[in-house]
């Protein structure tokens, strides 16, 4: 999958203290880039409480069809866009932008979980592994971040689910906005210099934040089944660093720069 | 053979607070139990188990009690594959059986 963070951050503009996205010759954003320019919306430092849209696409419409707008609002406790025509989101579907202040309201979505994959046509077996997996994801975000969450937003993390049923292909991208690999490897592991070399280390058997413990289940598990099972792709941001995991601890650097700067976003696909 | 239907924890099997409580009600099933006798876990109309409450439950049994536990022989790959993850990180085999 291809990430073009430039057209991320050109959507993203201050303008007399109102955030404004431009989507100006964005004709398309996929399920990471979605999750990465909530991510630097939400994360951007603009203080007042109006935002507007401006030179709208299809990637602007469909973004008000996923609850982009309405979860950002949320989040950054500012009130809806005066002239915005889409609803506040339907909460009985899983293919929309959802947001998670605690992880238990996640482990409350597994029945839709379980019904939209199955409706999608996966094996109860494939079901339960792309469930599973997610629910890793976010107990791990959950647990790592404990007592440390940065930012003082509404919410602690997004999940954007979205299938594409041409390519029979779909798609998961789960950002927190906590402190990142680094930081949470950095006590057992001091010598880490940046969150390439954290993710890097991460995506090893029995890496964890929680030594003396044992651990280090989440990343592995995720990783075989992506690579063993799903024949899908695995992203890792974390703070600046954006990795492709190509094989199962096998990971290359694809942007070192990235200004989103902080929170870890894990997507992963799966074809069926 | 006492039998623990995990359908009582739920459907879904996850995270690692969930594994711990699970845990402690081991722990004290296993105290009223003859020392000799072993835990049979039932997985009927168990959807989702992830490694993390796994890894809380039935891994730390598995160290510090070993051939307490007998899993379902008949087990979906999903649920197994939790099973393995732990095996494999903690460097420890699980028994797997029927019910007597």
């Amino acid at each position: 999958m291809n990430i073009e963070y430039s057209k991320i951050y050109n959507i993203l503009q201050i303008k007399d203290n109102i955030l404004v996205f431009d989507f100006q010759n964005v004709g398309f954003l996929n399920t990471f880039e979605i999750v990465e320019l909530f991510s630097l919306a939400v994360s951007s430092l603009f203080s007042g409480d109006k935002y507007k849209i401006i030179n709208e696409t299809k990637a602007s419409s469909h973004l008000k069809r996923i609850n982009f707008f309405p979860v950002f609002e949320k989040m950054r406790n500012i009130p809806a866009y005066e002239e915005a025509s889409f609803s506040t989101g339907n909460s009985n579907r899983l293919i929309e932008l959802h947001n998670y202040e605690h992880k238990e309201q996640f482990y409350g979505d597994y029945d839709k979980i379980f019904i939209m994959l199955k409706n999608i046509g996966l094996t109860d077996e494939t079901t339960s592994l792309v469930a599973s997996s997610l629910g890793e994801v976010v107990d791990n975000a959950f647990l790592h971040n404990l007592g440390m969450w940065p930012l003082n937003i509404s919410g602690r993390s997004i999940l954007l689910a979205q299938n594409f049923p041409q390519k029979k292909e779909l798609c998961f991208s789960y950002c927190d906005f906590g402190v990142g690999f680094r930081a949470t490897l950095l006590e057992n592991y001091p010598e880490l210099k940046n969150n390439f070399e954290a993710i890097k280390l991460a995506m090893e058997e029995n890496v964890t934040s929680r030594f003396p413990r044992r651990g280090g289940n989440g990343l592995n598990y995720l990783q075989k089944n992506i690579f063993n099972g799903f024949k899908g792709e695995l992203l890792v941001r974390s703070g600046e660093a954006l990795v492709n995991v190509r094989s199962q601890g096998d990971v290359e650097l694809v942007d070192n720069n990235v200004q989103v700067g902080f929170g870890s976003n894990i997507f992963f696909s799966l074809k069926y | 053979m006492k039998t623990i239907e995990m359908k009582k924890f739920g459907k879904y099997l996850a995270g690692r607070e969930a594994g711990k409580h699970a845990y402690d009600f081991f722990i004290k099933e296993i105290e009223k139990m003859p020392k000799d006798e072993k835990i049979f876990c039932n997985f009927q109309d168990v959807l989702l188990l992830a490694p993390s409450y796994c890894d809380e439950l039935f891994g730390e049994i598995q160290e510090n009690l070993p051939d307490k536990l007998v899993i379902d022989k008949n087990i979906g790959n999903a649920l197994k594959k939790a099973f393995d993850t732990v095996a494999e990180v903690r460097d420890l085999e699980f028994m797997y059986g029927e019910s007597e």
